[in-house]
């Protein structure tokens, strides 16, 4: 059975036959049945017109014997009609029911069966006398109807098989044969070579030359579809080849990264950058990106921003804690779901020649000081600063040389440079780290001293340390020893609290040149710092003051006609005396943001005045009368700058 | 000539007037039968009844010059069919034909001894010794 379900299942030819069998059979034996009920309804309508015939045949001689009541001629029609094999059985009876005669045995058939005519009398019509019954044989007609309906059964039996057998024959002839050749064609068939199925022949026109024509449609499709896929998959390999090439040799480091932070892809350019071993495979042994390039996350390095903003960022790290440090700039994609793309550059050397430009920027070449873009800036910082802090006071100090102009032209731009050079040293020597000095052109320096306080405390400041020292009498330039009475040395600078015990003590300020080198409290000529050299003449004598190291000799007569007094004199290893009278005189001390300022001169008369060197503004605001707003001051610090000068 | 077919037309007109006249069955005249009907009067020619309805048995008579007219009148059948009738039943013996006399005047004198006898005639010679017992309309 299963078998058979099988071959039903796997056969065309089998399953429709089946189905139409199936049908016909159903409609063979609905038409069966009719063709049986109509036949035996003809059988029986032939036997009884038959009857009827028999019984017209002997009427008139069963009238006859109805009349004379003759029961010899009664029996006489009675065996004629038994001898006929429809009839079973014979009865002749009178209307009130004697029998005249029955043949052929008791009636078997049920009355409505049985043919019964009356007799009427041969001489009057409307007479009836007696009563003909005849017994159909039941078994007779039966054996005719079942005779006939074999014959129609068999009929459309034969009929049912030999449609059964055509259907086949057709349904294998013109339906599965060329589907199975069809099908073993294409089984056979190569269709990325572009090779066509061929259409069975004397089908190319109908249905299964359609599905040919479809498949052929289908198989150039495909090929096209496969010749634009290998055409891709070229493209795309050597584009992969080419980005392959790229990722191993570029410089740049690139590299992926997974939604855990790990390091999934590097190339050799990142592993080089840091300092991962090549054979790595990263995808068994991943790296935190944190931990690689941001270890204590200084720099805030994190995929997860990158990954929740959705967007990209960019980073600059530094690598290694050993100086120099070397600086990686990255940038991370979001790349699909899940990844992240980065790529890294070293930009140490970018970084340092920025930085080294930007020092290079904000440096006087000439003294190694700042110049004045870093004077402007550093002026903006302590601005910011002062509007965080408004209670600091700081302070602005412009210095520059009297009659600068004269070394120029006495000793030659050389020897001016080589003054300045020294100048500036010494004034680096004397500030704090916090502090800021620079030369904004020529001979003028400014200095920013930050975080000063009040004005009572710059007051104090100033006491304890001296930015400029001057005798009140300076009507003699000479420099003599620092024993002798009438000293023209000037203290030049400002000279840091903590170092302020080196400097001038407060009484000795400003009087007398050797109270610059003495130890505070001391009245004694500084020996202690200020030492003779032994090796050098005798004339050439070193102070040191503080970080402040000024060589000073004796001025010949011919140096002081050469240089006008400005210089005392060049000594052999070339170092320049400077005659303290040119320096830091009547120069303006400002407070930049306590707001005014106040005119150069009045300010360096104030400061000789109070032997500070130093005016608060708040004493001293006739900067505004001479046009500078303190808002200007604030708001463009070269605007005050320039005021101040 | 012209005379002549005048007399024969005459002598066929003189023989059709009494053939039209109505047929009388009669017995003897004070035999006990006063009337018979018509099936009676089949059934007694016809040979079903053996008897008259007084008890006697029947004993019918056919006139041949009579016979086509009556049998035409009483059960309306020729001559052939009758013989046929009487044919068929000779072998089986269920029944006789009546007996035959040839003319009207031997029925009578048969009639007229016989109180059995059944016979028929023209009505108009019906003579006092006979009694009609039905008459047959033609």
């Amino acid at each position: 059975m299963s078998r058979l379900l099988t071959l039903l299942h796997t056969r065309l030819a089998l399953r429709t036959t089946a189905i139409i069998l199936l049908i016909v059979g159903l409609l063979g034996v609905a038409f069966l049945l009719l063709a049986v009920h109509f036949r035996a309804q003809s059988v029986h309508q032939e036997q009884q017109a038959r009857l009827e015939g028999l019984l017209t045949t002997v009427e008139r001689t069963a009238q006859i014997a109805c009349f004379l009541n003759g029961e010899e001629l009664a029996r006489e029609l009675a065996d004629g009609l038994l001898s006929n094999d429809i009839v079973h059985a014979v009865r002749i009876e009178s209307l009130d029911g004697k029998l005249l005669v029955g043949r052929g045995g008791p009636i078997e058939s049920p009355s409505d069966a049985l043919f019964t005519r009356e007799i009427s009398s041969p001489f009057e019509p409307g007479t009836s006398l007696c009563r003909l019954i005849i017994d159909p044989d039941q078994h007779y007609i039966d054996g005719l109807v079942g005779q006939a309906s074999r014959f129609v059964g068999g009929a459309l039996l034969l009929q049912l098989l030999g449609i059964g057998f055509c259907v086949v024959l057709v349904v294998v002839r013109y339906v599965t044969r060329p589907i199975t050749g069809l099908s073993q064609r294409l089984r056979a068939l190569e269709a990325e070579t572009g090779q066509k199925l061929q259409a069975p022949r004397g089908n190319r026109d109908d249905e299964i030359g359609q599905l040919v024509n479809s498949v052929n449609a289908m198989i150039d499709n495909l090929v096209q579809s496969l010749d634009a896929e290998r055409c891709l998959r070229l493209e795309r390999e050597v584009e992969e080849r080419r980005y392959r090439a790229i990722f191993d040799n570029v410089e740049t480091g690139i590299f992926e990264v997974d939604d855990d932070g790990a390091i999934r892809v590097a190339n050799p350019a990142f592993r080089r950058l840091f300092k991962l071993p090549a054979k790595r495979d990263l995808n068994r042994h991943p790296i935190d990106f944190a931990t690689l390039v941001d270890p204590e996350g200084t720099f805030g390095a994190s995929p997860a921003t990158v990954a929740a903003g959705g967007r990209g960022q960019q980073w600059e790290v530094a690598l290694g804690d050993e100086e120099p440090r070397r600086w990686v700039n990255l940038v991370l994609n979001p790349l699909e779901a899940g990844r992240l793309q980065g790529v890294a550059h070293d930009v140490t050397a970018r970084k340092r020649a920025a930085d080294a430009a930007e020092q290079l920027a904000v440096t006087d070449p000439l003294t190694g000081l700042g110049n004045r873009r870093g004077f402007d800036r550093r002026l903006a910082v302590m601005g910011r600063h002062h509007r965080l802090y408004p209670d600091r006071c700081h302070a602005l100090v412009l210095l520059d040389f009297d009659h600068f102009k004269q070394i120029n032209d006495t000793h030659g731009h050389h020897a001016g440079d080589r003054v300045l050079r020294h100048v500036g040293g010494e004034l680096a020597v004397l500030l704090r780290q916090r502090d800021y000095v620079a030369r904004l052109g020529g001979d003028e320096f400014v200095l920013l001293l930050e975080g000063w306080g009040g004005a009572r405390r710059s007051r104090r400041c100033w006491s304890a340390s001296s930015l400029a020292c001057r005798p009140r009498s300076s009507s003699s330039r000479g420099w003599r020893s620092p024993s002798g009475s009438a000293s023209e040395w000037r203290c030049l600078g400002w000279i840091p609290r903590s170092r302020s015990r080196r400097c001038c003590s407060p009484t000795a300020r400003c009087t007398r040149p050797s109270a610059l080198g003495a130890i505070p409290g001391a009245s004694t000529p500084p020996k202690a710092t200020a030492e003779r050299r032994s090796a050098g003449p005798a004339h050439l004598e070193t102070l040191r003051l503080g970080g402040l190291e000024v060589v000073r000799r004796a001025a010949t007569t011919q140096d002081r006609a050469r240089s006008g007094g400005l210089i005392d004199a060049i000594d052999q290893q070339g170092r320049i005396d400077v005659h303290a009278d040119h320096l830091a005189e009547h120069q303006p001390v400002v407070d930049l943001f306590a707001g005014g300022g106040a005119q150069p001169q009045c300010l360096a008369q104030t400061a000789l005045e109070h032997h500070l060197g130093f005016a608060h503004m708040g004493h001293c605001d006739d900067l505004r009368s001479i046009g500078v707003s303190p808002a200007r001051l604030n708001s463009s610090t070269s605007g005050a700058t320039d005021a101040a000068l | 000539m012209i005379r002549v077919r005048a007399c024969l037309l005459l002598a066929l007109l003189t023989l059709t007037l009494p053939a039209m006249a109505d047929i009388a069955i009669v017995v003897k005249a004070g035999s006990g039968v006063g009337q018979l009907t018509r099936s009676d009067a089949v059934n007694i020619f016809m040979g079903r009844y053996r008897k008259l309805p007084n008890g006697n048995p029947a004993l019918p008579l056919d006139v041949v010059s009579l016979k086509a007219r009556f049998y035409r009148a009483l059960v309306n059948k020729n001559l052939a069919e009758i013989n046929a009738y009487w044919a068929r039943l000779v072998f089986s013996g269920e029944a006789s034909p009546p007996q035959q006399v040839a003319t009207a005047t031997e029925m009578r004198q048969l009639v007229a001894h016989n109180p059995s006898a059944v016979g028929y005639l023209d009505s108009r010679e019906v003579g006092d010794d006979l009694h009609v017992v039905l008459i047959l309309n033609e």
